[in-house]
């Protein structure tokens, strides 16, 4: 009976443990918003006002969706619209940024900012990464 | 009866401490002081000297001169940036327009900003930046200048920090602090600019310096 019981609460111990990590992986790509990203664009994804363009339901994301990994990690320089309004504010690149990386902050995007509107895989980005322009 | 007493009594004690807090309360006074001794009618008289922002000259985005008299009898909150600024600056700004947007149309609040990076952020920079933030002049200067001057106004007597640092991203180092300033040109406030909630305590402190100032 006892023992029983102290199987079930392992396994159960077990199952938090794991399910631990699996969010914290999940996690990876506000994680690494929060560091790359969020300082201009801010949090809420809304940039600054005629300064920074959002992030939010943006047009030039959905675009640029095919090269969005090659412009996270070379930036951005010169003027670029973005749901209408013109922004000249340069983007630094992050050549740090891996693959894994870049992945995880692009789904992030499209899960809180809904631009992209389609998710993208590993294997989508590894391709886009060789193929920069 | 005795009862009822005691509960208008609480009642109106409970509505006393609700109602009269915003006029009661006191923002400090911040940075050093030193007592300054004069002599009346041959009696020594101990009076306080704070802490006060000297003159200054800058120019802000409609190559305004901007001194001591454009802030005379106002309050103002002054905090530094530098408008290519790849850290904090924008987070500041977010919430620097949130003291922008409630004090716009108040002649006796002013805003400024000041450049740390002034060979960069030149009048015609400031000025696409101010627009594109659509924000006015007359409320909002964002201040370019000699850039010692600013870094000593920075350190010395806004008490913030402000310099060059090859190391980190941008090329320069410096606090998201605002800094209220009273119409005495005295330090009431220093806040986290990039805090959200230390926002809100200064927009409730600037109101507290408003009424103070109107008795």
């Amino acid at each position: 009976m006892s023992v029983s019981r102290l199987i079930v609460a392992a396994v159960l111990f077990l199952a938090f443990a794991m399910a631990s990590c699996f969010t914290e992986r999940g996690d990876e790509g506000e994680l690494l918003y929060g560091r790359h990203c969020a300082s201009c664009h801010l949090e809420n994804g809304e940039g600054l006002r005629g300064v920074i363009p959002p992030l939010v339901n943006s047009d030039y994301v959905e675009k640029n969706r095919d090269i969005l990994a090659c412009l996270l990690r070379k930036g951005i320089s010169g003027t670029i619209t973005v749901n209408g309004k013109q922004y000249n504010q340069a983007m630094p690149g992050n050549q740090q940024l891996t693959e894994a990386d870049l992945t995880n902050i692009i789904n992030y995007l499209h899960k809180e900012f809904k631009s992209p509107k389609q998710r993208v895989s590993f294997g989508e980005i590894r391709e886009q990464m060789r193929n920069c322009p | 009866m005795k009862n009822t007493l005691l509960a208008v009594g609480l009642g109106l004690a409970l509505v006393t401490a609700c109602t009269s807090s915003p006029e009661e309360k006191k923002l400090p006074i911040l940075g050093p002081r030193e007592p300054k001794v004069t002599m009346v009618d041959g009696k020594p008289q101990v009076d306080t000297v704070y802490h006060t922002i000297p003159d200054f000259a800058f120019l802000d985005q409609d190559s305004t001169l901007v001194t001591q008299q454009t802030v005379a009898n106002k309050i103002y909150v002054a905090d530094f940036f530098f408008t290519s600024c790849p850290s904090i600056c924008p987070k500041m700004k977010s919430q620097m327009l949130r003291v922008y947007e409630k004090f716009k149309d108040n002649p006796r609040v002013a805003l400024l900003s000041h450049s740390i990076d002034p060979a960069h952020d030149t009048v015609a920079v400031l000025r696409d930046y101010a627009d594109r933030l659509g924000v006015k002049s007359s409320t909002w200067h964002f201040l370019t200048g000699n850039r010692d001057s600013i870094f000593d106004m920075a350190q010395k007597h806004y008490y913030t920090s402000a310099m060059e640092d090859k190391t980190v991203a941008g090329g320069y180092a410096h606090s998201g602090s605002f800094l209220l300033v009273d119409g005495q040109r005295r330090l009431r406030g220093h806040y986290d600019g990039t805090n959200a909630q230390d926002v809100d305590k200064l927009l409730q402190d600037m109101d507290v310096l408003l009424a103070e100032k109107g008795k």
